[in-house]
């Protein structure tokens, strides 16, 4: 005996291991699937529930065409930001990052140094395997609900910039004026890369999130 | 029997196709489908995977809006309405299509069939 339901949710997650679409990309495509189910038996009285079946998920395409026809139509907004921020996070280490004494250091000196000092730099050291830990995201097929992870990072960017900039500021007021930032800068592009890019990564978590919740509509109308 | 309108005109048509259709008010996917289907005589075949990344993409460009809405059966569904910024994305492609068909008329001889 047929079941249609079955049927819908064992093609629903086979689509959603193979063409790692969204839920509320699936949802929309179920409607389709079991409004092409449904026409099918209308026009076809004779046909087998199965039958029909097959033929609106051969109609609606297979794993791999869908996947590659949302992939045409362009990547999410979170793919994008995720990537940024992993590649400024990544480039952190390369760059330098602050000037302290005429010693130049880069991202790769201070994470030696991070392991030196443990425990008191624990803190840092967490913050930085956070966002390691955030890059699974990018293949996992579910999104968590959790929110902290993302507000968590998003805070560790915003005070990481509040403080260069507080800095920033009190230097110059200390010096009379703004051109030791040009002349001699304490922070470097590393600093600023590994700050900004907590904040992509909290920015891309924070929409992939909103992508996602679209499968769970708050507001009903009907 | 006629041939079918090949991909590369099919997919440089969908936006103005799709958001053609939803100028006659707040439509879903498979709907909108058969729109096409009916409109072109069956002549423009869309395949049903193709129709959602383009909706997606237009709804993320901000041309056209997305609401989820329960149907009769409960199933959930989603409606998309033109914006603003649709309808002058039409009126722009409206422009340029009627141009591009006009002069592919006066180059085939002022309308007469080939």
């Amino acid at each position: 005996m047929f079941d249609l339901e079955k049927a819908v949710l064992g093609w629903r997650e086979r689509l959603e291991r193979e063409a790692s679409l969204a839920p509320c990309e699936l949802d929309e495509l179920e409607d389709h699937l079991r409004a092409r189910f449904d026409l099918e038996l209308e026009l076809d009285g004779a046909l087998a529930p199965a039958t029909a079946f097959a033929i609106a998920r051969h109609e609606l395409g297979e794993a791999a065409t869908l996947s590659k026809e949302f992939a045409r139509a362009g990547r999410s907004r979170w793919r994008r930001w995720l990537m940024t921020g992993w590649a400024m996070f990544a480039a952190s280490f390369f760059l330098p990052v602050a000037d302290f004494f005429f010693d130049r250091w880069y991202g790769f000196d201070l994470v030696r140094k991070i392991i030196e000092d443990l425990p008191g730099t624990t803190p840092v050291l967490l913050v930085n395997l956070a966002m390691i830990a955030t890059v699974p995201v990018f293949w996992r097929p579910r999104s968590s609900r959790r929110r902290w992870p993302r507000r968590v990072l998003g805070a560790v960017g915003v005070l990481a910039l509040f403080w260069a900039f507080a800095g920033l500021v009190y230097g110059s007021i200390q010096r009379g004026g703004i051109g030791w930032l040009l002349s001699d800068p304490p922070l470097l592009v590393g600093f600023w890369a590994w700050s900004g890019s907590f904040l992509c990564v909290a920015t891309g978590l924070r929409l992939r999130a909103s992508e996602w919740g679209s499968a769970f509509p708050r507001r009903v109308t009907a | 029997m006629k041939k079918p309108v090949y991909k590369e005109l099919v997919a440089a048509s969908s936006r103005p196709m799709v958001l053609s259709i939803l100028t006659g008010g707040e439509n879903y996917g498979y709907e909108i489908l058969k729109q096409v289907k009916l409109l072109s005589g069956g002549e423009v075949e869309w395949s049903d995977g193709m129709l959602y990344p383009v909706l997606h993409r237009l709804e993320r460009d901000g041309m056209i809006t997305g609401r989820w809405q329960l149907t009769d059966e409960g199933r959930r569904r989603k409606y998309y309405r033109l914006t603003d910024r649709g309808k002058g994305q039409l009126a722009r492609d409206r422009e340029g299509w009627r141009a591009v068909h006009g002069a592919l008329e006066m180059s085939w001889g002022g309308g007469r069939s080939v």
